[in-house]
């Protein structure tokens, strides 16, 4: 055989390994792996019929799921073309995001469309992130619960999304990004310390922990509220939860009343804290954990594990609000407490403080 | 060797072409189409409801065709439909979700899992649907905890109630759900078959299905169990549980409200875009 004709056959040789759908060689079997490996790194691509750019509020939205997958997987989020056809195709080994009708998902807010190398938790081939358009992509109402509807309930949807896309499932009874988007189970926009609602919380955190087996770097403490009227129902809005019926906003109250108030907390790393919440109520909308703000409704402290989420029932009597008829703002807010062999140096830098839905009407 | 060349750029076109399957529009009858509306509020679900029914998941098969994509069949007998639209006897309702000719396996974030041999009551569309004919995770596997009926939510918990926001399962935890957050955890059957099982019949001419411990779409096995795991329920867990009438009394009752009537139309299969095309939206805001 000449030459020139070996090196043509190499070169036809090497056209056709090249078009050999990915991940052929890579198969992982199902049995005793205990996780679901992940492609290193992951790279997303916005459908640019859908994203523009980076700096409109959907493309923020990506930013921050960019963000997040910095922070946790080696996430690449590539710059949208905008001469992207209004479709994206599932199978063909790419990691797309787009926004499309909600009758295209049938009408949930959002949907991941996951494939695996052979069954499922075996090696992710793709995972494409479908999110309802007509959601509020803005950046979420200050701390309050993000509910169906609200302000950047559409943020929350995609990071959740993505939470599928890198493996993490639903939860229902826990603070986390990954709590169900249906029903009164709607994700909750918690807070850090960042200033952003949409971030990962402890109970997401232990969850890619487990798939990835290391952590990057992440906040490790958050405070967020929720408000039952019977001990123990939880609650993410102002419903009365005998009627399901909104409860009146604001609250009338008189002074001694009982309220109950379901807060939580949370902790992002491997170090136990001792948190103490105080709920109080304000005048303002803005929330702080600086001592002495406002009127105190109640404190409770608890002492939380690694990784750990905790709610507990407030049980607070209405104390003198001022003013008749003033309407007051309920925040939670959160503080570190150092344990006695706890030589951290962060303890203040990460107390955080959450605005619940609920405002009461002074006697 | 220009026959060389010939048969080389066909292999390589061909194994392209392979890798670029699919269309955007369906290929069969698609007139009259319903699509579904945003399911944002409990209402949203009642105004597309096509019926409530309670049946037995007797068999659990997968299916594959180029459009639909793959599908996981539910095989439900002893159809009883309890609000709306009269269906059959038997009912199979085609999931998305599945392997693939080519070994691969297809999961969806939002379809509930199904545990094989279940009683269910399900919540059916009344549009086209695209990956499921059961609205969002409106699945219901009937359970007996602490002496009473229950109806366990995809999510492990229990149904208490309605809420303008949909239905409420405000209790603890009482059976492992479809998987637990972290997924780290979760084994995968060595064998694929073992988990198909049919059900039997026993010689009065009554089902014996398989109980599997938890929700699932196969194949898959419990958590390991090294892991945490719910309590058994307690009388207090199931204090503020609904039972099955009490379920679909409050959805008759919101659709009375809202002056609606559940029934009407009822896809049997999707026929909206085929499985592997997803039309995406530029938005308007």
């Amino acid at each position: 055989m000449k030459r020139v004709n070996i090196k043509r056959a190499g070169s036809y040789l090497l056209l056709f390994v090249a078009t050999i759908p990915l991940g052929a060689y890579s198969l992982e079997y199902c049995g005793s792996t205990p996780v679901r490996p992940l492609p290193h790194p992951i790279v997303l691509r916005p459908n640019g019929c859908s994203f523009k750019d980076f700096g409109s509020p959907h493309g923020r939205s990506l930013a921050i799921l960019a963000r997040e997958g910095t922070e946790n997987w080696t996430t690449n989020v590539l710059p949208p073309n905008v001469g992207d056809p209004c479709f994206l195709t599932f199978g063909n080994g790419t990691w797309d995001v787009g926004l499309v009708n909600s009758g295209t998902i049938d009408g949930s807010a959002g949907r991941t469309l996951e494939m695996y190398e052979q069954c499922p938790d075996s090696r992710k081939h793709e995972a494409d992130i479908l999110v309802a358009v007509d959601l509020d992509f803005n950046q979420a109402d200050q701390r309050r619960f993000a509910r169906t509807g609200s302000v950047g309930i559409g943020r929350h949807a995609l990071l959740h999304e993505y939470g599928h896309a890198v493996g993490l499932e639903d939860v229902d009874d826990d603070f986390a990004i990954m709590r169900r988007s249906t029903g009164i189970g709607a994700p909750m926009g918690g807070h850090t310390n960042s200033g952003s609602p949409h971030y990962f919380m402890a109970d997401d955190y232990e969850g890619l922990f487990r798939i990835r087996g290391s952590l990057a770097r992440n906040p490790n403490f958050y405070v967020t509220s929720q408000v039952v009227l019977n001990n123990g129902a939880l609650r993410n809005a102002s419903d009365n939860p005998f009627t399901g019926t909104p409860m009146p906003d604001p609250l009338p109250v008189n002074t001694g009343d009982i309220i109950f108030f379901n807060a939580g907390a949370g902790v992002h790393d491997w170090f136990g804290r001792k948190i103490e919440l105080r709920a109080y109520a304000d005048s303002s909308t803005e929330c702080t954990s600086l001592p002495d703000v406002g009127v105190t409704l109640g404190v409770a402290t608890m002492l939380m594990p690694f990784f750990a989420t905790a709610s507990g029932v407030m049980n607070v009597k209405i104390p003198p609000l001022g003013p008749s008829g003033q309407v007051l703002n309920v925040h939670l807010a959160g503080t570190l407490i150092p344990l006695p062999n706890d030589t951290s140096s962060e303890k203040r830098g990460w107390d955080d403080c959450a605005t619940t839905a609920l405002r009461l009407k002074a006697p | 060797m220009r026959k060389w060349r010939v048969l080389a750029m066909a292999a390589s076109v061909g194994v392209l072409a392979c890798r670029g399957e699919g269309g955007v529009q369906f290929p069969g009858d698609t007139t009259g189409i319903i699509r579904p509306q945003a399911l944002d509020s409990l209402a949203a679900v009642v105004r597309q409801l096509n019926a409530i029914i309670l049946a037995d998941l007797r068999d659990i098969s997968t299916d594959y065709e180029n459009c639909e994509g793959p599908r996981t069949v539910l095989h439900f007998g002893n159809v009883q439909s309890l609000l709306g639209m009269s269906h059959t006897d038997t009912l199979q309702l085609r999931v998305f979700g599945g392997p693939l000719p080519q070994n691969r396996y297809v999961v969806d974030s939002k379809s509930p899992r199904y545990a094989l041999g279940g009683k269910y009551l399900l919540f059916l569309f009344n549009t086209d649907w695209r990956f499921s004919p059961v609205i969002s995770d409106h699945a219901y596997r009937v359970e007996m905890a602490a002496g009473k009926e229950v109806l366990i939510a995809p999510n492990g918990h229990a149904v208490t109630g309605v809420s303008p926001l949909g239905v409420e399962t405000q209790t603890r935890l009482l059976f492992i759900p479809n998987g637990l957050p972290g997924v780290g955890e979760i084994r995968v059957s060595p064998s694929q078959k073992t988990q198909f099982v049919p059900c039997q019949v026993n010689p009065d001419g009554t089902s014996r299905c398989p109980q599997l411990p938890v929700d699932t779409q196969p194949p898959r096995e419990p958590p390991a169990p090294v892991l945490w795991t719910p309590e058994p329920p307690n009388r207090e867990d199931v204090v503020r549980t609904l039972k099955i009438t009490d379920l679909v009394a409050k959805i008759d009752s919101v659709a009375q409200a809202i002056g609606v009537t559940p029934g009407g139309y009822f896809a049997k299969r999707s026929r909206l875009e085929c499985w592997n095309v997803q039309p995406t939206r530029e938005p308007t805001q």
